[in-house]
């Protein structure tokens, strides 16, 4: 057998080496044994407020976060795209009389099931207030103006695990936040 | 402006502070190659293959604080997956399939690329687990005779004899060669 016929061998080898992607659920069961373990510590929920409508002034939104044990993870898509699911409100944003602690379960529940499917979920709640820098006329300065107040603010956001597009948009239409007549954006992370 | 942290950065975080978010990069930036390993190596069984990757995830974690950057990180890891393949080999005392008993499809004008491809992963799947890690990290991988001599605890020149018998012996297996595998 020749060196140029051994050499070979490897150019044949290379054709097992398809993409191949580790299953979905791997990346939460490795955690889930770390953390049983102590060697990783999972971060907590972040308590998220809920909000309630503009009128109010108070923002509604539970991040993603939200989950805590479970929600911040499993890889479906764990290595493949990423969507962002930005949650908007204005006035046509209503609480239907709900105190903002049923809110909060609904929005974590949301977060929880989708994660329990599999699905990557993070998120983060945004506060009232922003601030918007754009050039100035004068175009060698920034200037910084509130923007915390205006209709239809962000109020959240969460990040999806998703197969494409239409798998993202079909999980968004799940979002509770539709229901209470707020608007969610999706867009791809690139 | 995309900053990624480097292996050693993370690590220091995971050690600190049991850092998730850290240790979740990590995960995410090495368990692609990391699986495909295993998956060689389990001969392409999935379940096997994931548990090869979950237990050398954890084994790198408990073991994180003994790491002394000698190699990559990856290289590390990938010698961990090694120990954890041979620790189920022991476990279920299975015996590797001889190469001679592998049964190859004839290699006629009609014969598939996907055919030839199912071949080549039961030659593979049956080559000596020595021959088998070396072939895969070396020409599957491309990790060099040194990284292989590290992870797997053998001098870089015993790493470049198995990888040329490993060869002979796949080369022999598909082409109805009758080469000893020795």
């Amino acid at each position: 057998m020749t060196p140029e016929e051994l050499d070979g061998v490897q150019s044949e080898l290379e054709r097992l080496n398809p993409e191949l992607s580790p299953p979905a659920g791997l990346e939460s069961r490795v955690m889930r044994t770390l953390e049983s373990r102590n060697l990783i510590r999972r971060r907590r929920p972040r308590l998220l407020m809920i909000v309630g409508s503009l009128a109010a002034g108070i923002l509604l939104f539970l991040g993603g976060v939200l989950a805590g044990r479970g929600m911040a993870s499993p890889a479906q898509a764990g290595h493949g795209p990423r969507f962002m699911l930005l949650l908007y409100e204005d006035a046509g944003f209503h609480r239907d009389g709900e105190p903002p602690e049923s809110f909060v379960a609904e929005y974590s529940g949301w977060g929880h099931r989708l994660a329990e499917s599999g699905r990557e979920v993070s998120g983060e709640e945004l506060a009232p207030s922003a601030r918007l820098l754009a050039p100035a006329d004068s175009g060698s300065t920034v200037a910084a103006r509130d923007v915390g107040s205006t209709a239809g603010q962000l109020a959240g956001f969460f990040i999806i695990s998703a197969r494409d597009y239409a798998d993202a948009v079909s999980v968004a239409r799940t979002h509770p936040h539709l229901r209470h007549g707020g608007r969610v954006v999706v867009r791809e992370v690139m | 402006m995309n900053h990624k942290p480097d292996d050693r950065a993370l690590v220091a975080r995971v050690l600190a502070d049991r850092d998730e978010r850290a240790f979740r990069t990590l995960y995410r930036r090495h368990t692609p190659a990391l699986y495909r390993f295993a998956t060689r190596l389990a001969g392409g069984v999935v379940p096997a293959a994931e548990e090869i990757t979950h237990d050398a995830w954890i084994r790198a974690v408990e073991g994180l604080a003994g790491f002394a950057w000698r190699s990559t990180f990856l290289t590390w890891l990938m010698g961990i997956a090694v120990n954890c393949w041979r620790g189920r080999l022991r476990e279920q005392a299975r015996p590797m399939v001889p190469l001679d008993s592998v049964q190859l499809a004839g290699r006629d004008s009609q014969f598939s690329a996907v055919d030839a491809r199912i071949d080549l992963e039961r030659v593979v799947t049956g080559l000596p687990p020595g021959y088998r890690e070396v072939l895969v990290l070396h020409d599957l991988h491309g990790f060099t005779h040194e990284d292989i001599g590290r992870m797997l605890g053998i001098e870089p020149g015993t790493s470049k004899s198995q990888l040329h018998r490993a060869r002979q012996a796949v080369r022999a297996a598909l082409t109805g060669g009758k080469e000893p595998v020795t």
